[in-house]
């Protein structure tokens, strides 16, 4: 059956903020590894991931949960938990 | 996926033990979860599905104040890693935190603001809860547990408020612990050694610290954990004047609907507070010592302003505190056991002026207390100015209710408004007469801020500057006369709309004109 545009155009949503939170996940486990980004940074770039975060599990829920947004909003949450990780291992190691 | 199907199945009512079973999957993961949920019961779990009309943030209001608390014991875990409650190194730990470790400042400043959000979001559910009567339909007791879990909150605030040693945490917390002297002498040196220990700096720092980071999340946890109990058996407080929504409402399963609408509005609070944290980072101030405590002004963080100032009133010095106390504490057993008090039928605050009265006048007069002692640091507010502030605003709290009440906003009885003519019951009023009273607050509001800054200049210039006595009539003389040329402006547009004509009619003749 063929589904609505706005069907499908929230699924490419979700799409795009999970690549989005991949990025900024990547961009702080990438670049904590070399040098800490500023606090200012972090914090902004936390947000825009959890903000994303919660588009995409909105999605989920205004969608009933059909198998491939499920797929995606475990993936989302998987990334968001990585980025709280992020913060925890670079907080608790041997500061300078 | 196989739990969704199955919690699916059996809260939608749609089907019996085939549904079920054909809902069951054979593959490796399907076994694991079957393995899984025959010993720990997850598709039994005992969180009740939620009716559909309460998937909106304002239900969740206790639910996001736990997420603050979660969030606060996960930054503050962090920060427990660094810092050393004692005189000597609580101080040099909190800076090296800020200073050194990584995104060390934007956890203090997560926490700080985390704090003022859990202050701030438990005080708003109270007053929600208050405004809809919630606690009525068998909930007192979640009433009653849920203003203890808001004293906690508060106690978080104090306790957590001395841990950096600071001077101006120190100097702040000096002052509320010297309130302790004033309580009734038996309980006096219980208290002193609750909160203080043995005596000294050492001892009431590391108090404070056991006290903050272990006494009371236990005590706030075993609280939550009877309220999660309650709200178990009780469910979701309906609507007011909607008894009977959640036996007619679509339930919505609690895994994965609510689990997922709960996610999202977690993850948008959280993200809230990172922004703040990260626009708005905080800066230490200097470190305690006693030389230069004196060059301090003590002023408590802005949750506690509102007592700080009543405190404040020249009436409650000396001897006087321990009246200023006694009402304070008397005010907050009122506060707890409300549910007991309030014996009205009705719920909707639309039905119900006086109660919706009180709850304004809570929240206008603590603002009012909070923004006034902010600006007066460390001065002592007279009592005739603290009567004419007060006293004031409670009229014009009444005032405002009354010419609401007026404008239809309130419904007077069951099916009908004010002037008797039908109306649904539970249901706002036609939203012109909503905008003409709220215009008329906004005069009203305009023209007492006018009277006051006037009756101030006038009895200053005539009186001098020291009478507050000239100030209090001339200013009660023209808040007076501000309602009074309110309400007449209200009768003109009653009498426009022919009301007071048809009231007249029913009057003299016994039928509308």
């Amino acid at each position: 059956m063929m589904r609505s545009l706005s069907s499908r155009i929230g699924d490419y949503l979700a799409g795009v903020l999970v690549i989005l939170q991949l990025v900024f996940t990547a961009y702080v486990w990438t670049l904590n590894s070399v040098s800490i980004p500023s606090q200012r940074v972090f914090g902004l770039v936390a947000a825009a991931d959890l903000t994303a975060f919660a588009f995409v599990i909105y999605i989920a829920y205004t969608r009933l949960m059909n198998r491939p947004v499920k797929l995606l909003w475990i993936f989302a949450t998987g990334l968001a938990l990585a980025f709280v990780l992020a913060l925890i291992i670079w907080v608790v190691r041997q500061p300078p | 996926m196989y739990l969704w199907t199955l919690r699916e199945a059996r809260w939608s009512h749609r089907s019996g033990e085939d549904e079920l079973v054909a809902a069951t999957r054979k593959g490796l993961g399907g076994r694991l979860i079957d393995w899984v949920d025959s010993r720990i019961g997850l598709t039994n779990t005992m969180l009740r599905p939620a009716p559909d009309y309460s998937l909106s943030p304002f239900y969740w209001l206790g639910a996001l104040t736990v997420v603050a608390f979660i969030m606060q014991g996960l930054v503050g875990f962090l920060m427990l890693v660094y810092y050393v409650p004692t005189p000597e190194q609580a101080y040099p730990t909190t800076q090296f935190i800020m200073d050194n470790v990584p995104y060390g400042s934007l956890l203090e400043s997560l926490h700080l603001y985390g704090a003022y959000a859990m202050i701030l979001l438990a005080f708003v559910h109270m007053m929600r809860e208050f405004f809809v009567s919630a606690y009525k339909g068998r909930r007192e007791l979640m009433w009653i547990v849920g203003t203890l879990m808001g004293f906690t909150v508060l106690g978080f605030g104090f306790t957590g408020y001395l841990l950096p040693w600071t001077v101006v945490s120190k100097s702040a917390t000096d002052v509320g612990l010297g309130m302790i002297t004033n309580l009734p002498p038996q309980i006096v040196p219980f208290l002193n050694f609750l909160i203080m220990g043995t005596g000294g700096d050492a001892a009431e720092l590391l108090r404070f610290f056991e006290v903050h980071i272990l006494l009371l999340p236990s005590f706030l946890l075993l609280l939550l954990v009877a309220k999660m109990y309650m709200f178990e058996i009780h469910g979701i407080a309906e609507p007011p004047e909607r008894s009977d929504l959640n036996a007619t409402a679509r339930m919505t399963p609690w895994f994965p609907t609510v689990a997922v609408y709960m996610g999202m509005l977690s993850a948008v609070f959280v993200a809230v507070m990172l922004v703040v944290s990260s626009l708005f980072p905080i800066s230490l101030p200097p470190e305690y010592s006693p030389t230069i405590a004196g060059e301090y002004v003590a002023q408590p963080e802005w949750y506690f302003l509102w007592l700080y100032q009543v405190l404040k009133i020249s009436l409650f010095e000396g001897e006087g505190i321990r009246i200023a106390l006694s009402g304070i504490a008397g005010l907050a057993a009122l506060l707890v056991l409300f549910p007991f008090l309030d014996q009205a039928e009705r719920k909707s605050p639309l039905h119900r002026p006086l109660h919706t009265t009180i709850g304004l006048i809570i929240i206008a007069e603590l603002v009012t207390l909070t923004v006034w002692g902010f600006f007066t640091p460390g001065e002592v507010i007279p009592t005739s100015n603290a009567v004419l502030v007060l006293a004031g605003l409670i009229l014009v709290i009444a005032a405002i209710v009354l010419i609401l009440r007026r404008t239809g906003l309130f419904v007077k009885s069951e099916g009908q408004d004010h002037r008797g003519q039908g109306v649904l019951a539970g249901t706002r009023q036609h939203p012109v007469r909503l905008s003409i009273g709220l215009k008329f607050v906004a005069l009203l509001c305009f023209g007492s801020y006018s009277m006051y800054v006037f009756a101030d200049g006038i009895s200053t210039l005539w009186f001098g500057p020291t009478s507050r006595l000239a100030n209090l009539v001339v200013g009660g003389v023209l808040l007076a006369s501000s309602l009074l040329a309110m309400t007449r402006l209200v009768y003109i547009v009653e009498g426009f709309r022919g009301n007071i004509k048809r009231t007249f009619a029913i009057f003299e003749e016994g039928k509308p004109a």
